[in-house]
């Protein structure tokens, strides 16, 4: 009999903490400098279709392994794997799943969040620094240098956000995941709404050819040729942001599931969850970054703002708009920092759920040992200015791992659990019946989809001559990758040990 | 210039149409259910 756990306490609540999960930087940041690096409409054609085809499919997988986890008292992937694969698999095979489950989980949610939490203290900084007007009338790239180097400010800006993420966690899933959420999440969308409306009436503030409307036309042309020209490229970077947008491969998705009753319907709040989510990336998301910054900067620097487009471009483009600058630029910073949080929170739990489920320590203690955990794997982040340690770690764990993650859900949620017994698992308690089309796509199609994205990003690193690269920091976050893999495993085999024998 | 085509219009309704129908059809099918659990267990009983 599993023991006792804690449960949500509001589908409201829930669906509002689970869009907060997947709602993260991706959807403000990371959406709009994709879109413009992949010729705007042109990159929108595979998105939609990996959304269909992947996203959704993964997405109901993902909440099946959970809710099927939590009954047996599992939040943490390594046992909930061992489950399922055992409904196929002998003991020493099903381990085998369990151990590469837990091990993939842990290190995505321990070393993806210990640079995520430093990006959201950044955008924590640059709220203050918008509210100062302190990157006004200087180099907002040097500007940018200059903040990630100098280490009071780094450091107190991450320690303020990692603080809140442990006293968050510490309260519970309903006393604090349920309840910021709750109130987190209208803010963010009514500041993203804010924003929206704002690129919508902006017109022609510089030139007369500068328009937030040409940044919505580059946006939403539907440009075959370029996609045409560049089919690979377009759709693998379509498909690895469906991928990072809905927080899938990180085995937080199955942590928050967990918490649901038996009988929960995972069917509706999965896609209400989804349509959350694709709210705030297609129409908020794209709505804000690209046509203020075609609005202020023009087509081309808009165009070629990259990474840089959240703290670099825009804010320049506040720094245009004079006072009411401030304002925008501060909703700007608080948004990112909202979405950052809400998703950063879920990773931070799921180690809290290992300690609390696999060693029995209290969660204010498990909160506690997270927060130094996140301390010292985040040290090197906040050391490193030239970001070529956070850079590699995010090649490695933000890019490759959680894809690998994705694939092993299918293989096991899906077919070592049987596929027509997924099928049943899944609509367990639902408030509406998955199209029969989607079995197929979810065994067939959407594995198929991510191997396809396994072998395109493996043969663009190799390209780019990743594999090859060196250099110290490298080297420590290729050393630190392989520590916490390491600790994840032996963590997944004595949880699974110790409750399955 | 700074106008938007009518292709760009086309795809930009079909793809906003796209997600407010995803929000429609979950959102509804959740809140039908009730905003609180326990809603669904007592209606069971």
């Amino acid at each position: 009999m599993a023991p006792e756990r804690e449960r949500w306490a509001t589908r409201l609540g829930l669906i509002l903490a689970m869009a907060g999960n997947a709602i993260g930087l991706g959807n403000f940041w990371r959406f709009p400098y994709q879109l413009a690096k992949n010729g705007g409409g042109a990159f929108l054609i595979p998105y939609f279709i990996a959304l269909f085809l992947l996203g959704i499919p993964l997405m109901w997988t993902e909440w099946t392994i959970g809710r099927y986890g939590g009954q047996h008292g599992h939040g943490t992937l390594g046992p909930a794997f061992y489950l399922m694969s055992r409904k196929s698999l002998g003991p020493t095979g099903a381990l085998v799943f369990g151990i590469i489950g837990g091990m993939l989980a842990f290190a995505v949610t321990t070393l993806l969040n210990s640079y995520y939490i430093h990006v959201i203290g950044w955008t924590a900084a640059y709220f203050g620094y918008s509210i100062a007007g302190s990157y006004y009338g200087v180099d907002t790239v040097k500007f940018f240098g200059q903040h990630v180097s100098n280490l009071k400010a780094v450091l107190l800006s991450w320690l303020i956000s990692l603080a809140l993420l442990g006293l968050c966690v510490g309260r519970g899933v309903s006393r604090g995941i349920e309840k910021w959420a709750t109130i987190m999440m209208p803010i963010l969308y009514i500041a993203a709404i804010i924003l929206v409306i704002r690129a919508f009436t902006l017109g022609s503030p510089v030139k007369p050819e500068w328009s937030s409307l040409a940044g919505f036309n580059y946006i939403w042309r539907p440009d075959f040729e370029t996609l045409k020209s560049n089919f690979f490229a377009i759709s693998l970077a379509a498909a690895g942001q469906i991928f990072f947008t809905l927080s899938l491969g990180m085995g937080i998705i199955q942590n928050y599931a967990s918490y649901l009753r038996p009988e929960d319907d995972i069917v509706a709040s999965g896609f209400a969850t989804t349509s959350l989510n694709e709210f705030a990336e297609v129409i908020l998301g794209g709505s804000i970054a690209i046509p203020i910054a075609f609005a202020f900067l023009g087509p081309k620097e808009a165009i070629k703002g990259g990474v840089g487009l959240a703290f670099m471009a825009l804010p320049n483009v506040f720094t245009q708009m004079g006072s009411a600058g401030r304002f925008f630029g501060a909703l700007w910073f608080l948004l990112l920092w909202f979405a950052g949080f809400t998703s950063a929170i879920a990773m931070y739990n799921y180690l809290v759920a290992l300690l609390e489920e696999d060693l029995n320590i209290k969660r204010p203690i498990g909160a506690l040992i997270v927060f130094i955990l996140y301390f010292l794997l985040g040290l090197p982040v906040a050391l490193d200015s030239s970001l070529t340690y956070l850079s590699e770690l995010d090649n490695w764990v933000g890019s490759y791992i959680l894809v690998v993650l994705g694939f092993f859900d299918i293989i096991v949620g899906v077919w070592l659990f049987l596929p027509k017994r997924y099928w049943e698992e899944l609509h367990k308690g639902a408030l509406m019946s998955v199209p029969k089309v989607y079995y197929w796509i979810t065994a067939v199609v959407a594995p198929a989809y991510i191997a396809f994205l396994l072998v395109g990003t493996t043969w663009d690193y190799y390209q780019k001559g990743i594999f090859s690269q060196t250099g110290t920091w490298i080297l420590g976050a290729r050393i630190a990758i392989i520590l916490v893999m390491i600790v994840g495993a032996i963590e997944a085999y004595l949880a699974i040990k110790r409750k399955y024998g | 210039m700074g106008a938007m085509e009518g292709s760009a219009i086309a795809f930009m309704i079909f793809g906003w149409g796209v997600v407010f129908i995803m929000m429609a059809i979950g959102l509804s099918k959740v809140f039908k259910a009730g905003i609180y659990f326990e809603e669904k267990k007592e209606e069971k009983q």
